[in-house]
């Protein structure tokens, strides 16, 4: 948006805003404060950002509510925010930016042919492929063309927000428009995804500032940064006491919900959930929602639109079909299929014993 | 499969369709065998109720004659322990009681999961006791087909999946929780095809003996 | 469901129980020895640890307060003071906002961050200079 790229460090940075070297060391401190680096990595920050040139980093929204860029942006205290988005690394963000129109898709052409093949996108929204993309477009452009651009010339993509990285939304069945996430565009580059509908602002930042700094993270299977992602709600949920003891919510306002009991009744779906909320917290660390008496949706999860209901217990069926319909149906099946069966018995048995001999029938008896 | 695929699957169509099934083996197995022809009895009973020896007869073979007992009680107490740990297991964790509770309507209180855990380590231990006697014992060797190994693994299968789902052991929780919940929908959809559906016909087979013996005057 | 007042109560998450400051302060006294031997500095990230209000106030309480404090008013608001052991430092830096961004305890004879650099203080030569001429033109 602003100054020119080019191989500045984020020490360069500062040094030409005029601050001095203590300004830097506050960033690190941030910097390390914000990822919660183990000690080897603190001890090395202080090197990396003032060797390591800043990186671009593009920003597009496509199939989205913008609700993780709120996230991002409004949750806690904007400082760490244009931190990233002007000390540490360069940025284009369709939404903040103040350009528009015509002057925006100039700025965001000359940033990528500037820092081409070596910048940082990140993507925010889903990609709808039904009708050739007609469903989102930007400056007249699809959606996934878009995309396939940018992406050609990226590092690497950070896809934030479940949209982006598994569909969110706009996948939930029927899907009407098609939407796919961005690893089934973008394939031939590294991906991390930040998923959570939005993600947690500090987690946000803190993986692209990780990726800035030390480049790919450690990914789990669905190539969520571990740091973050590697533990379920369950296993850090403090309410666990309460599930391991058998105590859990009925409903909303009885006593168990009152005395802050389990609320896997209740349809959490923490167990299979995999994200940073009880440890990090939301809202600049006030609560998550858990701990406001609410379930956990599963929101970081793939389709956790279709898992059967947000209040449904976890170990519950799905059931999306008549249930009484199933059940009546195979009654039936089983009737006929017994009677046959008898019929059948009883056929071979006159066959076998024509004129009756009077003895016992030979007659078929469940063991136990 | 990713875990959350095969979970969605678990709890979705698959248990839709193992119930179908359960549903479906279930009376037709009791239509067929209760629209059997009975064996017509032409002496004259010597007691004329035998269903009250049949049901007598029911309770009666829980335990063993006092002629076996002392071959066969060790046997029979590990056996009471694989059933009554399994049926705590089932009836008293609270997400099988939602299940059940989704299912039927009805539904009570649960119990904690330590208890749970127990009871479940207690049937999985005596189940892999009786698989041991089987494999080891000659007669009960001869006696025994594919029937009773495949319904032995159908039944320890789920137990140990719960149990590493409840204790988070395996990589993910998802995929030990959809394996879990897998394993218990084939229970369900195997229960009415193989020996496994003496979970309702031990009452019929036993009534049935009972009552015949009962009416000839046998001491039974 | 009866409802005998209108007012339901909310219980928060019940604090862990404090361990953390104690392990803390074996790890300063263990860095301090260490620093006093073979002149080795420590720095300790705070922000990595899971502090409980129960941690953080008995922190406060062993590590007290000694003679200096120093305010560094830069890109960010960073307060260091010394502790009642000379030494040990702890560091806290904070958005002009307010929030907080990070707080270390160093164990060093004087922060880093407090020192002027050798490039801000060449840059400082260019420029008391250039003023210095500036003036006298
Ligand atoms: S509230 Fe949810 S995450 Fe917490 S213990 Fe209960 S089921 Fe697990």
């Amino acid at each position: 948006m602003k100054e020119e790229t080019g191989d500045e460090t984020v020490l360069d940075v500062l040094e030409r805003r005029g601050l001095t070297r203590r300004a830097f060391l506050q960033v690190c401190a941030a910097v390390t404060s914000a990822l919660a680096l183990s000690p080897a990595e603190a001890a090395r920050i202080t090197q990396v950002l003032a060797s390591k040139p800043r990186p671009t980093v593009i920003y597009l929204s496509y199939q989205e509510c913008t609700g993780c860029l709120e996230s991002l942006t409004r949750s806690f205290s904007p400082g760490i925010a244009s931190l990233i988005f002007n000390d540490i690394s360069l940025a284009f963000n369709d939404t903040l930016q103040a350009a528009a129109g015509e002057a925006a898709e100039e700025a965001k052409d000359s940033a990528m042919k500037k820092a081409w093949g070596k910048y940082v996108l990140i993507v925010d929204g889903a990609v709808p492929l039904a009708e050739n993309g007609a469903y989102c477009t930007v400056a007249g452009r699809s959606a996934v063309s878009d995309l396939r651009h940018a992406a050609s010339g990226a590092a690497a993509v950070v896809a934030v927000g479940t949209c982006a990285s598994f569909g969110g939304l706009p996948y939930a069945a029927p899907n009407p428009t098609g939407a796919v996430p961005v690893s089934e565009i973008v394939r031939d580059r590294p991906i991390i995804n930040v998923s959570g509908c939005p993600p947690i602002a500090e987690v946000i930042t803190g993986v692209i500032i990780y990726y800035t700094t030390f480049g790919l993270p450690a990914l789990d299977r669905l190539h969520r940064p571990m740091s973050f992602y590697g533990n379920s709600i369950h296993d850090r949920c403090y309410r666990r006491p309460f599930y391991d003891r058998g105590m859990f919510a009925k409903t909303f306002d009885d006593e168990g919900a009152r005395q802050g009991w389990c609320l896997y009744e209740l349809g959490c779906k923490g167990p299979v959930t995999h994200n940073a909320c009880p440890t990090m917290k939301w809202n600049g660390g006030t609560s998550y929602p858990i701990e406001s008496g609410h379930p956990c949706l599963g929101c970081s999860e793939p389709d956790f639109w279709d898992k059967g209901g947000f209040y449904r217990p976890l170990s519950v069926p799905t059931g999306h079909w008549s249930r009484a319909g199933v059940m009546g149906a195979a009654a039936a099946a089983g009737v006929v299929a017994g009677l046959g069966a008898a019929v059948a018995a009883r056929v071979r048995q006159d066959r076998t014993h024509k004129p009756d001999a009077g003895g016992d029938t030979n007659q078929k008896t469940p063991k136990s | 499969m990713s875990g959350a695929s095969l979970l969605t699957f678990a709890r979705g169509p698959a248990f839709e369709v193992a119930l179908a099934m359960l549903i479906f083996g279930m009376v037709w197995r009791l239509v067929g065998i209760l629209a059997l022809r009975r064996s017509r009895d032409y002496s004259e009973g010597r007691k004329t109720a035998g269903w009250v020896s049949g049901l007598r007869v029911i309770f009666s073979r829980s335990w063993p004659q006092a002629e076996f007992r002392e071959r066969v009680l060790h046997w029979d107490i590990v056996s009471y322990l694989f059933h009554l740990g399994y049926a705590v297991a089932i009836l008293g964790y609270l997400p099988h009681i939602l299940l059940i509770r989704n299912l039927t309507g009805l539904r009570w209180p649960g119990l904690p999961g330590g208890a749970i855990a127990f009871a479940a380590g207690i049937a999985a231990a005596s189940l892999l006791a009786l698989l041991g006697h089987r494999l080891t014992s000659p007669v009960l060797r001869k006696l025994s087909n594919f029937d009773d190994y495949f319904s032995w693994f159908i039944a320890f299968v789920p137990l140990i999946t719960g149990l590493m789902a409840y204790y988070n052991i395996g990589d993910s929780y998802q995929m030990v929780l959809g394996l879990h919940i897998l394993s218990g929908d084939i229970l369900f959809a195997w229960l009415p095809f193989g020996k496994l559906m003496h979970v309702i016909l031990f009452a019929f087979s036993r009534g049935k003996t009972g009552a015949v013996y009962g009416r000839r005057g046998a001491a039974i | 469901m009866s409802r005998p007042d209108r007012v339901i109560p909310i219980h928060p998450a019940p604090a862990p129980p404090s361990v953390v400051a104690d392990a803390l302060m074996r790890e300063i006294a263990a860095a301090l020895s260490r620093y006093a031997q073979d002149g080795q500095p420590h720095v300790i990230d705070l922000s990595a640890m899971p502090l409980s209000e129960d941690d953080t106030q008995r922190l406060d309480e062993q590590l007290g307060t000694g003679e200096v404090a120093i305010e560094i008013r830069s890109l960010l608001y960073t307060r260091v003071e010394e502790t009642r052991y000379a030494g040990v430092w702890r560091v806290r830096h904070e958005d002009p906002d307010g929030s907080m961004r990070g707080e270390q305890i160093e164990i060093t004879d004087i922060p880093e961050i407090v020192r002027a650099s050798a490039a801000d203080i060449g840059r400082s030569v260019q420029r008391l200079c250039a003023d210095r001429a500036e003036e006298d033109a």
